[in-house]
C-alpha cells in the first residue's frame, strides 16, 4: 500500500503507480489451487497419452497413440461431426441469446422477470431426466413432436434415426438447454452500458436498430467474446447430448470427440488413447480460441 | 429507461411479448412433463400418446424418495457444498478476473493461457489422477474434495475478466489518487459496480457444483454423503428403475437453483445505479 | 457332525464345535472331510487315507502328544480365522437389495464382520469401478457386482484388480453353476475371478392374442425362418409388427437379437481362442435373418430404452414377440398387469431345425477387489450369498435375481405357476440352463465388437447394405483396433 504520486487525470495506462505485487496477490489463490490440483493431473494425463496397456501392463509407446489417432477414420468422423454442430449451433444459439437479452432488458417486454426465469430454467434440468424427455419427445413412432407434426399435416421426421436429422435433434436439444445461459451473461453485461448513451442517441434521432448496432453491440463485446469462446469450447467437448439421445448414432453420425474420448476411456479401458484424444482436442480448441480472440479483439478501440 | 407508450411502441411491445412467450412456453413445456411424470408410477409415465394429465402418486413418490432413499440428505449436502463453493469460488474468481482485467504484469499472457488450457482439456482425462490425489490426501467422502479442486474455475475467471474490462479505469485511478489501498479499491469501489456480473457468477458457480456428477460419484463413498446427481443415479438399475421416484427427485432438485435465481433476479437489472462515472 | 471325521484326537478333547472345526481344518495338520462343501478331489482323498493309516500306526501316547500340539495350533488358528472387520459391497437397486437380505444370515456365521451394501446405481457403478481400477485399485469396495459384459475387460486390463478366487477355493463351486456362465467369469487360463450372481437366459415372450387373431399356432413355429414367414400374416391380420429393433442403435445395447441368434448357433463375437468370429457363418446367418425380417416390413423401428420397452409390454406399441431375457418376466407382471393372459412364454425358436433353443443372454458376478484389506471376509460373504442354499434363498427373496446356483434352482418352491403367463416361468429358464449352450467369450474387447456390430446393423437396417460386406468391415475394424485375428 504505497501512496501514489499525484498524477494528472490522463487516459494513459497507469504504469508504476500501482504496486507491482497486487496482481500476483490477487492471483495467489488461483495459483495455489492450480499448483495443487491441476499440475499433477495434467502431467499425468500427458504421460498417460504416451502409454498403452498391453497384456495388463502399462507400456511406454511414445507417440504411438497420436500416430494411431492421425490415421483413425472414426476420429475424423467425430471431428467432422463436432465441427458441423459447432458452426451451426453456436451462431444460432448466441444470436437467439442476444435477442433474448435485449428483450429482457427492454421495457417493451411484459412480465420480464418471469420470462427471464423461464428461459434460464432449462439449464437446471438433470441430464438423465432431460435425456429421457427428449428421447420420448423425438421418438419417430409415438413422440409428441411427430404427433403434432402429423396433426398439422407435416410429414413425420426420423429425428433420431437419420444421420442429418439426428444432428438437428442434438442442435435443438443443445439450444434448449443452453440459450438461457448465454442470455444471462449478456443481460449482466448490458447493465454496464450507461443509460445516458441511449438517451443521447435518441435525442440525436438514432433509430432502434442504430442504437442496437452502435451502442448495444459494442458494449457487449466482452460478453460476446466470452460466450463465443465458451460455447465453442463447450461444443468441441460435447458429450452429454449425444450420450443420452443417440449414443453417437446412427452409425456414428452424431459421434463427437467428447463421446469418442469417453468410449475409449470408460468402455474400452484404453486410457492412453483417450488421453491422447484429450490433448489433441485441447490443441484444436487452443488454435480456434486463439483465432477467435484475435478476431474479436482486433476491432477494439 | 422511460417507458414509451406510443402506439408504435405498444404494437412492438405486443409483438415482442408474443414471440418471447411462445419461446418461453417451449422452454417450460418439458418441465410440465417433468412435474406430471413425478405424479405417476413408472408404468404410467411412458405412454403413447405421452401422459400429460397429472396422477396421484406424487406423495408416494416423494415419501419413497425422502424416507426410503434418504434423498433429503442429498439435497442438504448439495445445497451446502454448492453454497460454500459459490461463495469461495466467487471470491477467488473475482480476484483473479480483476488482476487479469485491470493490471499489466509479467506472465499475464502465459497465465491466462494456462487458464484457457485448463478450460479446454476435457475433465474426463484428469479424472483418474485427481482421484489419486484425493486418495493420497485421504479426502474421500469429504466436502473439501468436492469444493477445492475446481474453486479456481476457468469459466468464472474468464467471466470476471471480461465483465471487469468495462469497469472504468478512471474510477480506480481516482481512488488510487485518493490514497486508497488496493484491496479496499477492489472491495469497495470495483465490486459494487459489478452486482449483475457477480450475481451471474454466483448462479453459475452454484449450478456447476450442483450439477457436477462424475467426479462426486467417484469421490463420495457412502450414501449419506451423496450429492443430488449421485443420489439420483443410484436410483437407476438395469431393469427396475423407479422412474416416478427418479423424476420426482429431478423435479425437487430443480427447485433450489430456481430459488437462487429468483432471489438474485433483482441484481440482474442494476438499473440506474450502473453508471457511476460522474461527468 | 459330518466334518472332522478323521480328527478323532481333536474331537476327543471335546472343545471343538463343528463350525470352528470347519475353519480350522483349512490350516490344521489333519485335513477334514468336507461333505457339505461339494465334491472332493482325488488329492484330498489320498491325503486323508495316508493320514488315517498314520493314525492307526501310531501309539496312543503319540496320539495324545499330537492332539496337544494340534490343540495349540487350533487355538492360534481359531483366533486367526475368526473373521472381523467391515466389508463394503457395491451393487445397484434390486441386486443390492438381494445382497442386503443375505447379510443377516451371514452375520450368524460371522458375527464379527460388518457388511455394508452400497447401492451405487447402474450404469453409475461402471465409472466408479473403472476409475478405481485405473487408479491402482484405490477406494474400491471389497465386493464388486460386475456385469458379464464388463468382467472380461476388467480381468485382462487390470490383472491385479480382482482377486483370483481359484486360489481361495472357488473351483470347488464350479460344478454348482452353469458351465457357460462360470467360464465367462474366468480368465482364458481358467482362473476364476467372479462367481455368477444373476444368470439370464433368453426368454421368448409372445402375444398369444395376436397369434390367435391371425390364426397362427405358436407351436408350429420351430425355427426363426418359420417366425419370419408368419410375420406378414400377423401384420395383415392384426396390424402389429413382428418384432421391434432399435434400427439406429440409439442405445449401446442394441445387438440383443443378433447375439441371441448367433448364440443359438453356438457362436459369438469371439471364439474360445479369442479370435474374431462375428463375421463367420453364424454371425452372417443371424444378420441375414434380421435383414430378411426387415425387408419383409415386419420390424418396427423402436429405439431402445426403458420407455419403449414399457410401451411394448403394455401393448401400446403392438409387437407380436419380444425376445427379452429372463429378468423381464417379473417386469411384465409388475408393470403391465392388465395384459395378463395375453403374453405367453416359450423357448426361443432355433435357427436351424433341431438346433439349440437356449442361450445365456447375460448376467452378473460378484468379485473381490484385489486391494481389499479384508479379502477373507469378502470371499466368505460371496460364498455365503451365492454358494449356499440358505444364502441364496435370502438373496432371491430380497432381490429376485435369477440365480445360477443349482441347489437353489432345484429347491422347492422355486418353480411356481405364474397366473400371468399361465405357465411355470422359472421352469423354462432352468430347462435352458440344462441345454448345452456354448461358452460365451466376451473377452476384453466386447465393447468394441458391440459398437462395430451395431454400426453395421444400422447400415443394413436403414440403408439396405449387404450383410456380408458390413460384417467383414466391422470385423476388420475390430481386428485393427485390437490386434486380434479373424477366425477362418
Amino acid at each position: 500500500m504505497t501512496s501514489s504520486k499525484l498524477q494528472p487525470a490522463t487516459r494513459r495506462r497507469w504504469r508504476g503507480s500501482s504496486p507491482r505485487l497486487t496482481p500476483y496477490l490477487f492471483l495467489l489463490p488461483v495459483l495455489v489451487l492450480f499448483a495443487g490440483f491441476k499440475v499433477y493431473p495434467y502431467i499425468y494425463a500427458a504421460w498417460l497419452s504416451l502409454t498403452k496397456i498391453i497384456k495388463g501392463q502399462t507400456t511406454f509407446v511414445g507417440l504411438g497413440n497420436y500416430g494411431r489417432l492421425a490415421t483413425d477414420p472414426i476420429f475424423y468422423k467425430a471431428l467432422t461431426n463436432t465441427l458441423i454442430i459447432l458452426v451451426t449451433q453456436v451462431p444460432l444459439m448466441l444470436g437467439l441469446a442476444l435477442l433474448l437479452a435485449v428483450a429482457f432488458n427492454s421495457t417493451l417486454l411484459r412480465f420480464r422477470a418471469f420470462w427471464r426465469t423461464a428461459y434460464f430454467v432449462p439449464i437446471v434440468m438433470g441430464l438423465v431426466a432431460y435425456g429421457i424427455l427428449f428421447s420420448t419427445l423425438l421418438n419417430s413412432h409415438h413422440g409428441l413432436v411427430n404427433f403434432l407434426f402429423e396433426s398439422v399435416g407435416l410429414p413425420r421426421v426420423p429425428w433420431l434415426a437419420d444421420p442429418v436429422w439426428a444432428k438437428v435433434s442434438i442442435i435443438i436439444a443443445l439450444t434448449w438447454h443452453y440459450t438461457g445461459n448465454s442470455a444471462v451473461i449478456y443481460l449482466a453485461q448490458l447493465q454496464s452500458i450507461p443509460g445516458e448513451l441511449y438517451e443521447a442517441a435518441e435525442i440525436d434521432g438514432a433509430t432502434a436498430w442504430q442504437r442496437f448496432w452502435h451502442i448495444t453491440l459494442p458494449g457487449l463485446r466482452p460478453a460476446i467474446t466470452l460466450t463465443v469462446v465458451l460455447s465453442t469450447i463447450g461444443t468441441l467437448q460435447l458429450f452429454d447430448e449425444p450420450y443420452v439421445l443417440t449414443n453417437g448414432g446412427p452409425n456414428n453420425a452424431t459421434l463427437t470427440i467428447g463421446m469418442y474420448l469417453y468410449q475409449n476411456g470408460f468402455k474400452y479401458f484404453d486410457f492412453g488413447y483417450a488421453s491422447a484424444i484429450g490433448y489433441v482436442l485441447t490443441g484444436i480448441i487452443g488454435v480456434i480460441a486463439l483465432i477467435q480472440f484475435r478476431f474479436l479483439r482486433e476491432k477494439q478501440a | 429507461m422511460r417507458i414509451d407508450r406510443s402506439p408504435e411502441a405498444r404494437v412492438a411491445s405486443l409483438a415482442v411479448s408474443v414471440v418471447i412467450a411462445i419461446g418461453g412456453v417451449l422452454m417450460l413445456a418439458p418441465f410440465y412433463w417433468l412435474i406430471v411424470a413425478s405424479t405417476h408410477r413408472t408404468r404410467d409415465i411412458f405412454s403413447n400418446p405421452p401422459n400429460l394429465v397429472p396422477g396421484d402418486q406424487l406423495w408416494t413418490n416423494l415419501v419413497n424418495l425422502f424416507v426410503g432413499e434418504g434423498f433429503g440428505h442429498a439435497v442438504l449436502n448439495s445445497t451446502l457444498v454448492a453454497t460454500i463453493y459459490a461463495l469461495l469460488g466467487g471470491l477467488v474468481c473475482t480476484a483473479a478476473g480483476y488482476a487479469f482485467a485491470k493490471f499489466r504484469f509479467a506472465g499475464q499472457g502465459v497465465l491466462f493461457g494456462i487458464v484457457l488450457v485448463i478450460l479446454a482439456l476435457p475433465s474426463q482425462v484428469t479424472l483418474v489422477p485427481l482421484f489419486q490425489i484425493m486418495v493420497q490426501l485421504n479426502w474421500l467422502n469429504t466436502y473439501q474434495a468436492l469444493i477445492l479442486p475446481n474453486l479456481a474455475l476457468p469459466f468464472g475467471i474468464f467471466l470476471m475478466r471480461q465483465t471487469m474490462q468495462s469497469v472504468p479505469d478512471e474510477l480506480i485511478q481516482a481512488a488510487r489518487v485518493d490514497g486508497a489501498g488496493e484491496f479496499r479499491i477492489f472491495a469497495q469501489i470495483v465490486l459494487p459496480t459489478m452486482r449483475p456480473a457477480l450475481a451471474a457468477l454466483g448462479i453459475f458457480l452454484f449450478l456447476a457444483q450442483w450439477n457436477d456428477f462424475v467426479y462426486p460419484l467417484i469421490v463420495l463413498r457412502t450414501s449419506d454423503a451423496y450429492t443430488v446427481p449421485v443420489a439420483l443415479a443410484s436410483l437407476q438399475g438395469l431393469s427396475d428403475t423407479d422412474y416416478g421416484q427418479l423424476l420426482a427427485g429431478t423435479m425437487v432438485s430443480v427447485l433450489p437453483v430456481l430459488g437462487l435465481f429468483l432471489f438474485l433476479q433483482r441484481h440482474f437489472v442494476a438499473g440506474i445505479l450502473a453508471g457511476a462515472v460522474k461527468q | 457332525m459330518n466334518c472332522c471325521k478323521h480328527d478323532f484326537a481333536l474331537l476327543a478333547s471335546g472343545t471343538i464345535r463343528s463350525r470352528r472345526c470347519r475353519e480350522v481344518s483349512q490350516r490344521s495338520l489333519v485335513p477334514a472331510a468336507w461333505d457339505d462343501r461339494g465334491p472332493r478331489n482325488p488329492e484330498e482323498e489320498k491325503l486323508d487315507n495316508t493320514v488315517g493309516r498314520l493314525f492307526a500306526a501310531t501309539g496312543r501316547l503319540t496320539r495324545l502328544a499330537l492332539a496337544t500340539t494340534a490343540l495349540a495350533t487350533l487355538a492360534t488358528a481359531a483366533s486367526a480365522s475368526e473373521l472381523s472387520g467391515t466389508i463394503t459391497v457395491w451393487s445397484w437397486t434390486a441386486p443390492a437389495d438381494g445382497l442386503e437380505a443375505a447379510v443377516a444370515g451371514f452375520n450368524k456365521l460371522h458375527p464379527g464382520v460388518t457388511v455394508k451394501v452400497e447401492d451405487v446405481g447402474n450404469p453409475a457403478i461402471w465409472d466408479k469401478i473403472t476409475t478405481g481400477m485405473a487408479a491402482g485399485g484405490a477406494g474400491l469396495a471389497d465386493v464388486l457386482n460386475i456385469g458379464i459384459d464388463y468382467i472380461g475387460n476388467y480381468i485382462e486390463t487390470f490383472p491385479t484388480g480382482l482377486v483370483n478366487l481359484s486360489e481361495v477355493g472357488a473351483d470347488d463351486l464350479a460344478a454348482q453353476f452353469p458351465s457357460g456362465m462360470w467360464a465367462s467369469g474366468s480368465s482364458a487360463d481358467g482362473a476364476v475371478y467372479g462367481i455368477p450372481y444373476e444368470v439370464n437366459t433368453s426368454g421368448f415372450f409372445y402375444r398369444k392374442d395376436l397369434f390367435d387373431q391371425a390364426g397362427i399356432d405358436i407351436n408350429s413355429i420351430v425355427t426363426w425362418d418359420d417366425l419370419i414367414a408368419a410375420g406378414p400374416k400377423l401384420k395383415e391380420a392384426t396390424g402389429a409388427d413382428l418384432i421391434a429393433m432399435d434400427k439406429a442403435a440409439t442405445v449401446a445395447d442394441s445387438a440383443g437379437l443378433w447375439q441371441l441368434l448367433t448364440n443359438l448357433q453356438g457362436a459369438f463375437y469371439f471364439n474360445a481362442a479369442g479370435e474374431i468370429t462375428m463375421n463367420g457363418p453364424a454371425g452372417l446367418r443371424s444378420l441375414e435373418l434380421i435383414k430378411k425380417a426387415n425387408d419383409a416390413g415386419i420390424v418396427a423401428d423402436i429405439p431402445g430404452g426403458w420407455d419403449n420397452f414399457m410401451m411394448q409390454i403394455k401393448g401400446q406399441t403392438n409387437v407380436a414377440v419380444i425376445p427379452a431375457a429372463s429378468w423381464a418376466a417379473g417386469v411384465f407382471e409388475n408393470e403391465a398387469p392388465d395384459m395378463a393372459g395375453k403374453w405367453r412364454l416359450r423357448l426361443p425358436p432355433s435357427v436351424e431345425a433341431g438346433g439349440l433353443t437356449a442361450a445365456i443372454s447375460g448376467g452378473t458376478y460378484l468379485s473381490v477387489a484385489g486391494t481389499s484389506p479384508n479379502k477373507e471376509a469378502a470371499w466368505e460373504f460371496v460364498k455365503y450369498a451365492l454358494g449356499t442354499l440358505e444364502g441364496q434363498q435370502a438373496t432371491y427373496e430380497g432381490g429376485g435375481m435369477f440365480p445360477g446356483f443349482k441347489p437353489m434352482l432345484e429347491s422347492d418352491g422355486f418353480v411356481k405357476k405364474s397366473d400371468y403367463f399361465d405357465a411355470e416361468v422359472n421352469k423354462f429358464f432352468i430347462d435352458e440352463l440344462a441345454q448345452n449352450t456354448p461358452v460365451v467369450n466376451y473377452t476384453t474387447d466386447y465393447a468394441r465388437a458391440l459398437k462395430a456390430y451395431t454400426d453395421a446393423q444400422t447400415q443394413v437396417l436403414l440403408s439396405g447394405a449387404d450383410p456380408k460386406t458390413v460384417l467383414d468391415e466391422a470385423a476388420a475394424l475390430v481386428a485393427g483396433q485390437t490386434g486380434r485375428t479373424i477366425a477362418n
